[in-house]
């Protein structure tokens, strides 16, 4: 019950951080920035907290120093006044969306359970994402020392991988006091109702259709592997969080907060490096040439991935790379075979490529004639082929033949794919004035 | 008879421990039939169910090629499908299976037996799920039949158009697979709360390692090479054991281990090993 609340109390916590910081910009936020709110304050609470720990600071003084920076924050942004937090229309919930609500309740029902009475169980959890935070809580596994066996957490785990969910686990068992197996990986929960959510209220801005943003949520919410990942402690679920979010805020032309979570996918696991922000970044660029978007909206937007930086800095001085296992390029012609019979017709993720894919071949000619369209075509034109090259050409091909890895990647960009498909579709079917609009 | 299984056991002995589950007790199911369209239905005891064994069903083709074909064994008499193993075609010259049963041509009951057969929590799922079948067929497939017969009810009778109707049938396609999902959601919660069954693989390592944490105390320890045959276990010890100090291997006061190796056991569990070394 204790790990409960300090879990709920952290992430009210970084909601509220997210809230002051959005509210520095702009005064008028609305139901979409709360999923974003709490992604954001869960960045810039980790990207600090590991910018001191990469200073020699200790974690306990850390999380100090964090709360204590919070605190001025939180004061400074009340002076100059803080967003209004968005009060319920108090509309009443359609039948589709009591539906929906209650299949939610089901998955966020066995994600609990899973937290609750059973152990940490899956491997990379074990290794790469709570077992390096156990290390960095416990603090005698944990050494900036690059001779030391225990470099960044001991040889079990792979060094290289970034440290959001590293730090903020271990940033629970210090508000908690000691370490269990709800604190390494309850996060996963958080990630996916901010996918959900956002997800739900993206299609909602741009469709102004009850039903249609109920529908988009609730594909994404059943489709079969989210919900292990809501509980699993992996860091794949968080990237795909952070992807939407940044997608959803570009869509509302918030260039400094899409750049901010875009460089949040690379700061939850290396792939956001390869796989989202070079297609968010183009996919930025070419939604600055809409009318009336800002003109320097692209440079914004790279300002907010430059908070970035001092991870960046950090893999450059340790020369800690992006991934182990692709240091040879070579086709594999079997690999397209392979996504088709284990991503488009395999039980993990069911037909949900299918259908995504099919709406976007048949949105595509009025995606490709206005901006936004086209933006959106790069962004997931960008990071299929990122994710075709990476399991086609690269050693990473075994990780497809033995699905290892395959399927993660693809629940990454399911949200994301999702809210573009969603996007093409409505502009097809309805935006013409159709009566099924509303 | 007797001939017969001795012949099998000798035969499945040769196959080179292609068998996982109680190996060498095989029992007759048919002799010179025709697989195509065929399954087994087999008794497997609740251990085998708890333990996470499978049930193992092995044939010759007529030219003397062996074949298996392994699933989870579910407590109780129920069906198992090897339709989808392209090797279940043509003739056999035998079937038999690691436990008693039938082989026969499924009945409506069978099919849905073999439908509503769990998806099971292993250490792979987290990477990629089993799924499940329903006439010899991917429930995935069959999802596309339920996406383009309501996508043709929604055409024909509510009078959509093509695009919104294929849209409306991947939702009811959808809705379908979420029921299903929630049924597994529902087998796996009381699988284990009821009837206590464990989490393979790592049950006797979590057991294990609560009581070593506590005698490692403030000492320091690492991993003996041998449990690279428990990869999984290993890392849980990695985590286990990620607030005590861990050092090279020629410097732990303590060695976690599978097999017997140098300094004095303080503490077993299961196949593991937590052993006190003299001072380095």
């Amino acid at each position: 019950v204790i790990s409960a609340l300090v879990f709920l109390a952290h992430a009210l916590f970084d909601a509220a951080l997210g809230w002051f910081l959005l509210s520095w910009r702009n005064r008028s936020l609305a139901a979409d920035h709360l999923p974003a709110a709490l992604l954001l304050g869960m960045y810039a609470e980790t990207l600090f907290v590991g910018t001191l720990l990469f200073l020699g600071v200790p974690l306990a003084v850390a999380v100090v120093t964090l709360l204590g920076a919070a605190a001025l924050l939180g004061a400074i942004v009340r002076r100059r006044g803080l967003a209004h937090f968005p009060a319920p229309r108090g509309t009443r919930p359609r039948w589709f969306e009591a539906l929906l609500l209650l299949t939610l309740a089901e998955k966020i029902a066995f994600a609990v359970w899973q937290l609750a009475r059973t152990p940490l169980y899956f491997d990379d959890a074990l290794t790469h994402w709570a077992g390096r935070s156990r290390a960095l809580y416990g603090a005698v596994n944990w050494s900036l020392d690059p001779h030391s066996p225990v470099w960044l957490g001991y040889d079990l785990a792979a060094r290289h991988y970034p440290l959001l969910t590293v730090v903020w686990r271990a940033e629970n068992a210090i508000l908690r006091g000691g370490w269990d197996d709800l604190l390494a990986r309850a996060d996963g929960l958080l990630f996916f109702l901010a996918a959900v959510a956002t997800v739900w209220l993206a299609v909602f801005r741009f469709s102004h259709s009850r039903w249609f943003a109920a529908l988009a949520a609730f594909v994404l919410s059943a489709a079969p592997l989210q919900v292990w990942h809501a509980a699993a402690g992996y860091s794949d679920i968080a990237i795909e969080a952070f992807a939407v979010a940044a997608l959803a805020a570009l869509l509302r032309q918030e260039w400094v907060l899409a750049g901010v979570l875009a460089a949040g996918t690379a700061w939850a696991k290396n792939d956001g490096l390869v796989v989202f922000m070079p297609p968010l970044l183009a996919g930025a660029w070419l939604l600055q040439a809409r009318a009336e978007a800002p003109r320097w909206g692209w440079v914004q937007y790279l300002l907010g991935c430059a908070t970035l930086v001092p991870w960046l800095l950090v893999k450059l001085s340790l020369s800690l790379g992006v991934a182990p296992n692709q240091d040879r390029l070579s086709w594999h012609p079997d690999a397209p075979g392979l996504f088709f019979s284990s991503v488009l017709l395999g039980p993990t993720s069911s037909i949900l490529w299918l259908g995504v894919t099919a709406a976007l071949l048949y949105a595509l000619p009025t995606l490709l004639r206005e901006p936004t369209g086209r933006a959106l075509v790069a962004i997931l034109g960008g990071a299929s082929a990122a994710l075709f090259f990476v399991y086609t050409c690269t050693d990473s091909y075994r990780w497809l033949e033995n699905e290892g890895t395959i399927h993660r990647s693809m629940l990454q960009l399911a949200a994301p794919a999702l809210v573009i498909a969603c996007y093409g579709l409505w502009r097809r079917l309805f935006h013409s004035g159709s009566p099924n609009q509303g | 008879m007797t001939l017969l299984r001795l012949l099998l056991v000798a035969a499945c002995f040769l196959s080179a421990g292609a068998l996982s589950a109680q190996e060498g007790k095989l029992h007759p199911l048919a002799s010179n039939v025709v697989l195509d369209g065929m399954i087994v239905v087999l008794d497997a005891p609740e251990k085998w169910d708890h333990d996470s064994e499978t049930v193992d069903v092995v044939w010759d083709s007529p030219e003397g090629r062996r074949f298996l074909f392994a699933d989870f064994a579910r407590a109780g008499r129920h069906g198992y499908d090897p339709r989808a193993q392209p090797s279940w075609r043509g003739s056999a010259a035998w079937v038999s299976a690691n436990t008693t049963g039938a082989f026969k041509f499924p009945s409506l009951a069978d099919e849905w037996d073999i439908f509503m057969a769990p998806e099971r929590w292993r250490p792979t799922t987290v990477n990629a799920l089993r799924g499940h079948r329903f006439f010899a067929c991917s429930w995935d497939v069959l999802l596309l039949l339920v996406l383009v017969a309501a996508a043709l009810a929604f055409y024909f009778v509510a009078r959509c158009a093509p695009a919104v109707a294929l849209l409306g049938g991947f939702a009811l396609a959808w809705v379908a697979l979420d029921l299903r999902t929630m049924t597994d959601h529902f087998f796996i919660v009381s699988a284990l709360e009821e009837q206590r069954r464990p989490l393979p693989i790592l049950t006797e390592a979590k057991a294990f390692s609560d009581r070593a944490a506590e005698v490692i105390g403030p000492g320091s320890w690492a991993l003996d090479h041998t449990l690279s045959a428990h990869p999984l276990a290993a890392h849980y010890f990695g985590y286990a054991f990620a607030e005590h100090r861990y050092v090279p291997i020629a410097q732990a006061d303590y060695l976690v281990a599978l097999e017997p190796a140098q300094g004095a056991m303080v503490w077993q569990h299961g196949p593991y090993r937590l052993l006190k070394r003299d001072a380095p």
